[in-house]
């Protein structure tokens, strides 16, 4: 089983505070079939999500004023590689 | 001793003056900057505030400060392109902390007037101040920025996608009649029409939806500006007019699903226009880079503090109901990335910049 976060949305304060609403999922990798641009369907193979497991808001202080959302996401992917019961997909795992 | 969160007030400096053995106050200077902010760009946005604070005077640094801390000074440059462009001067040392240190009886005295402006004008509920080309100024209680996208499958608050009408017939017969199909799972789609091989003859129009929550933000809240922006992985465009993608409103029976019938809730009036449209061959189809739509007044408007705002894209042919010219199997297209794909770097966005109303009007100030 997989699992994915979205962040719903995000505020920053010209303070430097960041509030960060995210949405964590559930899914996995499925083949389905899909309609392509010519209304045809072929079958595609891509994470999907199947239920949203939990929200949660973080408030995150102090940041510099140069914080990017890369760093923002880096800190979430880390959040998620917590679940130990799911793995993150490929797009939100830090690396080494 | 216990931090204080505060710098002294007059009677503590007055009785650490006398009591030369006494340690030092210890200050959470970060934490007081940032509780002191509306007052302290208040006060910096001013002749008196910039040369009481150390910073430089208006005649070399017009620009007006959106943030001060003890050792960084913003100033707002302004918006080029649908973004927003900051200068900092930053120091290793905290050099404003120091000031406001070394001056805090004087500090203290303005930060006290400014702070008792600043309420009253949150009382006064005051407009937001407007330059003369409609421009509105900002605050110098700072912009907030907040960013939001459409939910993914499974939805829960706000939905994107796209809808469309596939069956043969005229340009106006496509465009004008019911909606047949409706996608809001997949993480790929395109706005779009076709030409068949029958003379005169169309088919596919997709139009898309995205929506968006800006609930959470205090409808009190000073709209200032906004940009729409999406990733597209492909355009195409055959016919011999140049294409564009119009930006409008639209009313999906649900805002958590899309339904055929959604095809027939587009603006497409000249009122439903929600930002400059943008022409195709302009689009970029990296598949990883924003294409940014600045929102005009109408799209402002369009943005609800309260409930679901609900925005589309059409072809501008489809939108101004002018048919490029007919020619066999020709198509225009643009590929959008929805929320379904998987990240969170190429999901449809809206970046809405906005103010609190007790911080809204202040470069006001600066006229003193």
């Amino acid at each position: 089983m997989r699992t994915d976060y979205k962040i719903k949305w995000l505020t920053s304060y010209d303070s430097g505070q960041v509030e960060v609403v995210v949405n964590v999922y559930e899914g996995d990798v499925t083949t389905e079939l899909e309609e392509d641009r010519a209304s045809m369907m072929r079958p595609v193979t891509r994470y999907r999500r199947t239920r949203l497991l939990r929200t949660f808001t973080l408030s995150l202080t102090d940041l510099p004023l140069s914080a990017t959302d890369a760093q923002i996401r880096r800190g979430l992917n880390a959040l998620l590689a917590e679940d130990t019961t799911r793995t993150p997909i490929e797009e939100q795992r830090n690396g080494p | 001793m216990a931090p204080k969160l505060y710098y002294p007030n007059t009677d503590e400096l007055r009785a650490y003056t006398v009591r030369f053995h006494q340690p030092p106050v210890f200050v959470k200077e970060d934490q007081w900057f940032r509780e002191n902010q509306a007052a302290l760009l208040s006060l910096a946005n001013t002749d008196y505030g910039r040369d009481l604070l150390c910073l430089d005077p208006r005649r070399k640094r017009p620009e007006p400060i959106t943030r001060l801390t003890k050792n960084l000074c913003s100033y707002y440059l302004g918006q080029q392109n649908g973004r927003h462009y900051w200068a900092t001067d930053g120091r290793v040392g905290a050099k404003w902390g120091n000031v406001i240190r070394s001056r805090w009886l004087e500090v203290n005295t303005a930060l006290e007037q400014h702070r008792a402006r600043l309420y009253l004008e949150g009382l006064l509920r005051l407009p937001p101040l407007r330059l003369v080309d409609g421009r509105v100024l900002v605050p110098v209680g700072g912009g907030i920025t907040t960013t939001a996208y459409p939910d993914p499958d499974p939805e829960t608050a706000t939905v994107d996608g796209n809808v469309g009408r596939s069956v043969n017939g005229t340009f106006t017969a496509v465009r004008t009649g019911a909606g047949d199909s409706a996608d809001p799972t997949a993480a790929s789609l395109p706005c779009q029409f076709y030409t068949t091989a029958v003379s005169g003859e169309y088919d596919q129009f997709f139009r898309f939806i995205s929506l968006f929550d800006f609930s959470a933000i205090a409808d009190t809240n000073t709209k200032e500006s906004a940009t729409y922006e999406l990733v597209s992985d492909s355009t195409l465009n055959n016919f011999t007019e140049p294409g564009s993608l119009s930006m409008v409103t639209t009313a999906p029976d649900s805002p958590t699903n899309l339904i055929a019938s959604d095809y027939g809730t587009f603006g497409l009036t000249p009122t439903a226009k929600q930002a400059t449209d943008r022409l195709i061959s302009e689009i970029n189809t990296g598949g990883s880079v924003y294409n940014v739509w600045t929102m005009n007044a109408a799209g402002l408007t369009s943005i609800s503090l309260t409930t679901i705002s609900k925005f589309g894209l059409c072809i501008t042919f489809d939108y101004a109901d002018t048919a490029p010219t007919w020619a066999a199997n020709t198509n225009v297209s643009v590929g959008i990335f929805t929320a379904e794909k998987a990240g969170t770097t190429t999901d449809p966005k809206i970046v809405l910049i906005h103010s609190a109303l007790v911080s809204g009007s202040t470069v006001l100030i600066v006229s003193d």
